[in-house]
């Protein structure tokens, strides 16, 4: 059943879901919560945050989905959503401190992230990204961390093509320029 | 999948990923997102059950109410078609077509007494 709904399109989903399948809304989020995850973390630049926007932003968007008046371009109103619910989570300053991760999606074990070495890495690649602007971190991320391809970031983000290239140039030169000292590492890892 | 993807950019970003350090981070994220939303799911079953029942009768009704429509048109169109017209006699008229008027006496009161009067009417 999760499996042929995981075949519809967006536009299809949206319908099912109008009409409150659940099956057909967890699919929706299957599909999106990442790129909403990063989207988020590219404006607030914290995991608890981006988390928060991107969860209160699906639900958000399930509560005024009959204002979506182009289902299939449901990912970009989607995206325009989560945007707007993390700036405004900045603006409001409404930041948690990091010891008071929601039950929401946090683990109550213990994972590797409290070993020390990952915590920096993961902050030097928070603070590397947090020199981007804004725009070019969610392209940069959308495109080398979920895949997304640039006619895809083009529509979602309502951006010409040609614009996200650009973009994705000068922010992959500015990570690798911020990052530059941790690459040998990655690519070791990334070729293993 | 995108092949344009930097790679050694990915394997960086991938750091940033609550899965790489959070195993089942992205299920757990998911299913709390669909148990928060079960409300409004509900929510819009209901809606979707009484628009269903309204939009069966309206298909049901529209149609036969069209048809109904057009039918009651074309009867009153066709009542509407022109006739010869009828000129009404009344039944006194009738009879009395074609006789000679003779003089016929009338009874009036005339007087405040109650006096009663012969006249002569012609019919």
């Amino acid at each position: 059943m999760v499996a042929r709904l995981r075949e519809l399109s967006d536009s299809e989903l949206v319908g099912r879901v109008r009409r409150g399948e659940e099956d057909a809304f967890g699919v929706l989020v299957e599909r999106y919560m990442r790129p909403a995850y990063a989207v988020a973390l590219a404006v607030t630049g914290r995991h608890e945050d981006a988390q928060d926007a991107a969860q209160e932003s699906v639900l958000v968007a399930l509560q005024r989905l009959d204002e979506c008046r182009s289902p299939e371009k449901f990912a970009g109103w989607l995206m325009t959503i989560v945007r707007n619910r993390a700036r405004n989570l900045v603006r409001r300053e409404v930041l948690r401190d990091t010891d008071q991760v929601p039950e929401s999606a946090s683990s109550r074990t213990p994972t590797p992230e409290r070993d020390l070495e990952t915590l920096e890495l993961r902050e030097s690649l928070h603070d590397a990204l947090q020199t981007l602007p804004e725009i070019q971190q969610q392209i940069v991320l959308l495109h080398d961390l979920e895949g997304w391809k640039h006619r895809e970031i083009a529509q979602r983000l309502e951006i010409p093509s040609g614009t996200v290239r650009s973009h994705l140039h000068f922010a992959r030169k500015a990570l690798r320029s911020a990052l530059g000292a941790l690459r040998p590492h990655d690519n070791d890892e990334a070729a293993g | 999948m995108n092949d344009e993807i930097d790679y050694g950019i990915r394997s960086m970003l991938a750091k940033l990923d609550p899965e790489r350090t959070d195993p089942g981070y992205w299920l757990r994220f998911q299913l709390w997102v669909v148990n928060a939303a079960a409300p409004e799911l509900a929510r819009r079953r209901r809606t979707a059950t009484v628009s269903e029942v309204v939009l069966s009768w309206w298909r049901t009704l529209v149609p036969t109410a069209a048809f109904a429509a057009a039918a009651a048109g074309f009867v009153l169109l066709r009542d509407q078609t022109p006739t010869p017209p009828v000129a009404y006699l009344g039944v006194d008229e009738m009879l009395l077509e074609g006789i000679e008027a003779p003089v016929m006496p009338a009874f009036e009161i005339a007087g405040p007494e109650g006096e009663v009067v012969v006249v002569n009417e012609v019919y």
